[in-house]
């Protein structure tokens, strides 16, 4: 018999229920997350040959397909991660941003505050008031960098949990990934090739999900399971098994987490790997914004304490005393990372300062100093008893022993180290240290012009009188003018034309103004009682303006001006790049969507179709009873 | 192509749109509700270290305009300091020509010499006035211990403070100078010998003189401790006069025989009679003799100075005997002048400094505007524009909501 109109009907009746159900499915799942549309595939059934010719026997549902594309999900993937990396650097960033240039909050104001303090003292320099507002202010402005250096600490504690998170999310996908490639393994296995579209849309969830946490790339193997890999390549998932990552402190720093690979043999670091998707985003921000604004904060505090501490030390206070350290300089303590000596730290000149960080190795008997920024040695290889001086920092190396390793990080923790020495204001030194007095009795006009003190080492300078001899070639040699009375040296430096005359405790540096007359005398001596001398706050004072930082081309305000421009220029970068990448990453999402998203419209047109096409397969039926009684009815 | 949209990603779309509208809507309101462009350093990296570097300079400027009121105000008080000390010393120049007159018996001489020591004492005061915080005005950097020490009295007169000059910031680069040491303004004036004096010394040594009558011409005095020997001479106003002790007579060409007495007093009473009895040479002063045990005190009949040649010859440098040449009232009133000159001199520049300070606030003041101008350009918010982008962001907020709840109405499914 050619051709069973029944079967037919019925293979239709079947094919069409399949499409509906599906239709059903779609219409059921038009909102679950990663679920890829589905369609039935219907093939003709192979026609029966009947002498005439093929007659076709009806349809066969061969196959459930969902709507994906593989090119598509990768570039989502790669914008998602994008997207998280920025979003997450710019969040943090922006805690930053908001911050700096806050007048209650940035340094900027405690600074015009505290120089403004400093000046008010030079004003008046008896006045106990005005020295107690200076100790506040300084007391505002130690403050000041804590609140800061405490804000970046706990952006610190920020990124370090934004890390444990992202490596628990990590850790669960992973083996959730892992189950499912074994469960598609074996599912795809019995259904004898068939694929379980849904665990596919599941697992790929899991995967687009991975992508927001950091850089994600895939590989599917021929049994259906699929080896991810995140950052540059680490493996994640290998068929059915899940690595395991972890987070340790970083060897010179405890508060700083590095990411690692937990493995049987070792854990192996690889945060420099990671890069995409928030820990990516998280891992830039610590490199990019934070560490070098705690850094540059610092180089500020170190360079502040130290520069105001040396100029106060030159001064007098009221008690006649020499200034003693006006703030608590911050140490530096090298980290030690392998061997038995020791080594340490000090800052040599304010001016040389960097940001950067330094690493020292010592082996057979030199040792080699790098800095971390640029990477080139600075310094060595040198032998143990040579100490070094680089960028500002002596290095003391004579402990030294082969097989150390340290690492230097001179300004990471100066701001927060920075603190107010001083308690009582009377010791604030205002004054300068180095009295002169004319002769009345000289018949020439010469005078001294500007005169300041240098390495002061007690507070009393000795008398030195200065005596003008026209002729004396002795004198000569220093303009005219000799040391007559008292044990200084008298030099005269004819560039800057000004004199030095060195004291044995304490350096005074002075010019001369007038036209002196021979025989005419000045006498250089110490300032005691000299209340109401206000140079040395003059001096002071003008370190507000002194360009004391990065190389001489810096004062405080211009290094904290450059975190700020740093910091909101890196937040500025990121908001708009995280638009622009929000922006590819939508119109990833509607690509991918137009591929595999439901459609209610379309599932309710199909419904419709599905419907009609299933009631008219089973008229088909019904046309072959039809037939049937017709045939019956004829021989009744 | 048909382009088939994923039905719940369009809601989401629809949702997204509307969320960042608001954003842009809340961002725009907070500009309005500041009056500020920059509300954090990445709305303009640049324009906001910019800013901190103006806020920076009028902070500074805040600063110099306190370090000039300061020294104004103390430059004002020395001002006034020294206008009476001026008039003071003025009153004691009167004081003087008025003693100086011969018309004046000893009794007036002394009562004009009491007021010059009263004025003294009041000079002195001036000279340790302290300003508002306490600080003494002319000690230089000693300023807390009291500069000048000494009285009527006594007559010793001591500058305890320093040279010291204190320079106030009055502007960037500007420094200025609050007042002047004590020993520039009463001290170290020089008399005509070079030797440093005091006004105050002055004023002493002229009140004391007054008192003790001393009169307003150059006066010398001759003091024998012992008889001259034989053959010494003394010159008095180019007169050789030669002690004779045993009569043989002048021994010196052309000098005049003085006879040697029994002793000193008696000397200088024949030295008296042969002085008062020589005749005056051309060119010099008339003078009136008084003698008094031994001393021989020769007065220039003319008041004023370099009336008498200083007394020579070799008596002085032989049996004991001294002259000295008394500073006449004279000497005192150059000396006067000298204080008054410098007095002038110091208040011409602490009225120069308060010019200049004028000209520097007004500069200040300026530099201010513009810095405040600079900071206005790119800090503040151009609310004409900040409002109308308001309006019309909040005009698309309420479309795109209007379109999402009209675009969701619409489904296939309403119409089965």
């Amino acid at each position: 018999m050619a051709g069973d109109l029944l079967l037919t009907g019925l293979s239709g009746l079947s094919a069409f229920r399949n499409a509906l159900d599906t239709t059903g499915h779609n219409i059921s799942n038009a909102t679950t997350e990663g679920y890829s549309r589905q369609s039935v595939r219907l093939d003709a059934r192979d026609p029966q040959f009947s002498g005439f010719g093929y007659v076709g026997v009806g349809v066969d549902s061969t196959g459930v397909t969902r709507a994906y594309n593989e090119f598509l999900a990768t570039q989502f993937r790669s914008s998602s991660s994008a997207t998280a990396d920025l979003e997450s650097y710019f969040d943090l960033t922006s805690q930053i941003d908001n911050v700096l240039a806050n007048e209650n909050v940035g340094l900027s104001g405690a600074l015009q505050s505290f120089f403004n303090a400093v000046q008010s003292v030079s004003d008046d320099p008896t006045s106990i008031p005005a020295r107690q507002v200076l100790l506040s202010e300084g007391e505002s402005l130690e403050d000041r960098f804590g609140t800061l250096d405490k804000l970046f600490d706990d952006l610190t504690i920020q990124v370090n949990g934004k890390l444990k998170e992202s490596v628990a999310d990590l850790n669960t996908l992973a083996e959730n990934i892992a189950s499912l490639n074994n469960k598609i393994v074996s599912i795809t296995g019995g259904g004898g090739g068939k694929i379980p579209n849904d665990l596919l849309d599941q697992r790929d969830n899991l995967v687009d999900q991975l992508s927001e946490k950091v850089n994600v790339s895939t590989v599917r193997q021929a049994d259906g399971s699929m080896n991810v890999f995140i950052g540059s390549g680490q493996a994640l998932v290998l068929n059915g098994e899940a690595s395991s990552l972890g987070l340790q402190p970083k060897g010179y720093d405890m508060r700083t987490l590095d990411l690692v690979l937990k493995q049987p043999v070792g854990d192996i670091i690889i945060t420099q790997f990671m890069t995409g998707g928030e820990i990516g985003g998280a891992l830039r921000f610590r490199e990019e914004v934070l560490d070098p604004s705690m850094n540059s904060l610092g180089q500020i505090a170190l360079s502040l304490s130290h520069t105001f501490n040396e100029q106060h030390s030159n001064g007098l206070d009221l008690n006649g005393a020499q200034g003693a350290d006006f703030f608590t300089a911050p140490s530096i303590t090298p980290n030690q990372l392998t061997g038995t000596g020791s080594l340490s730290v000090a800052v040599n000149n304010t001016t040389g300062l960097t940001t950067s960080d330094y690493t020292l190795t010592a082996t057979g008997g030199n040792y080699t100093i790098t800095r971390l920024s640029d990477n080139s040695v600075v310094a060595g290889p040198t032998a143990f008893a040579t100490s070094a001086t680089v960028d500002g920092l002596t290095f003391n190396t004579a402990t030294l022993a082969n097989g150390d390793s340290y690492r230097i990080r001179p300004t990471r923790d100066a701001a927060g180290d920075i603190k107010l020495s001083l308690k009582d204001p009377r010791t604030i030194a205002v004054a300068g240290a180095a009295l002169s007095t004319v002769n009345p009795l000289n018949s020439g006009s010469g005078g001294i012009g500007d005169i300041s003190v240098s390495g002061l080492s007690a507070s009393t300078i000795p008398s030195n009188t200065i005596t003008y001899d026209a002729s004396n070639a002795a004198y000569n040699a220093n303009n005219g003018y000799g040391v007559s009375t008292g044990t200084g040296t008298l030099s005269y430096n004819s560039t800057t034309k000004s004199y030095n005359l060195n004291t044995g405790s304490g350096t005074i540096d002075f010019t001369l103004t007038g036209s002196p007359a021979n025989g005419d005398t000045i006498v250089l001596s110490n300032n005691s009682g000299g209340v109401g001398d206000n140079r040395n706050a003059h001096f002071l004072a003008n370190l507000q303006t002194d360009l004391t930082l990065m190389g001489g081309t810096a004062s405080f305000q211009d290094t904290y001006g450059t975190i700020v421009a740093d910091v909101g220029r890196n937040a500025k970068a990121a908001e708009s790049n995280g638009l622009a990448q929000r922006g590819l990453l939508d119109q990833t999402i509607v690509s991918k969507a137009n591929v595999s998203g439901v459609n209610l419209d379309e599932e309710a047109a199909n419904l419709i179709r599905f419907q009609q096409a299933y009631q008219a397969a089973s008229q088909v039926i019904l046309t072959s009873r039809t037939i049937f009684d017709t045939l019956l009815g004829a021989f009744r | 192509m048909i382009n088939r949209l994923s039905t719940s990603l369009a809601q989401q779309l629809g949702i997204n749109t509307i969320l960042l509208q608001q954003a842009e809507v809340n961002e725009t309101q907070l500009q309005i509700s500041l009056g500020k462009r920059i509300v954090k350093p990445s709305d303009d990296p640049s324009g906001s270290v910019q800013l901190l570097d103006l806020k920076q300079s009028l902070s500074r400027l805040d600063q110099f305009q306190d370090n000039l009121n300061y020294a104004k105000n103390r430059l004002s008080l020395s001002e006034g300091i020294l206008q009476s000390t001026t008039s003071n010393l003025q009153r004691v120049r009167e004081l003087a020509v008025q003693g100086f007159s011969d018309t004046n018996a000893g009794a007036d001489k002394e009562s004009i010499s009491l007021e010059i020591f009263q004025r003294l004492d009041e000079l002195l005061s001036l000279a340790n006035t302290k300003d508002a915080n306490g600080d003494y005005l002319y000690a230089g950097f000693k300023a807390g211990a009291e500069p000048f020490s000494g009285s009527a009295k006594t007559g010793v007169f001591s500058y305890d403070g320093d040279q010291g000059v204190r320079y106030l910031n009055v502007g960037d680069n500007r420094t200025i100078s609050d007042g002047n040491a004590g020993s520039e303004v009463f001290f170290n004036l020089k008399d005509k010998d070079g030797n440093a004096e005091s006004v105050f010394d002055t004023l002493y040594g002229l009140a004391t003189d007054l008192a003790n009558n001393k009169p307003a011409a150059e006066e010398a005095v001759f003091t024998l401790a012992n008889n001259p020997a034989d053959n010494t001479t003394l010159i008095i106003n180019g007169v050789t006069y030669e002690f004779d002790s045993n009569s043989s007579g002048a021994t010196v060409s052309g000098a005049t025989v003085v006879t040697v007495g029994a002793n000193p007093a008696a000397t200088i009473a024949a030295l008296k009679s042969v002085v008062d009895a020589t005749t005056v040479p051309s060119g010099q002063s008339a003078v009136t003799t008084s003698a008094s045990t031994n001393q021989l005190t020769i007065t220039a009949n003319t008041a004023g100075e370099e009336q008498l040649n200083a007394l020579t010859g070799t008596v002085l440098s032989g049996n004991g005997s001294a002259t000295t040449v008394s500073i006449p009232l004279y000497d005192h009133l150059d000396q006067l002048d000298t204080a008054i000159g410098r007095l002038l001199e110091v208040r011409a520049q602490v009225g120069a400094r308060l010019n200049v300070l004028d000209s520097q606030d007004a500069t200040n003041q300026d530099f201010k505007l513009s810095i405040e101008k600079t900071q206005s350009n790119i800090e503040d918010l151009d609310m004409a524009e900040a409002i109308s982008r308001f309006n019309l962001q909040l005009a698309s907020l309420q479309a795109a909501q209007q379109a999402f709840v009209r675009v969701q109405g619409l489904s296939l499914f309403n119409q089965l």
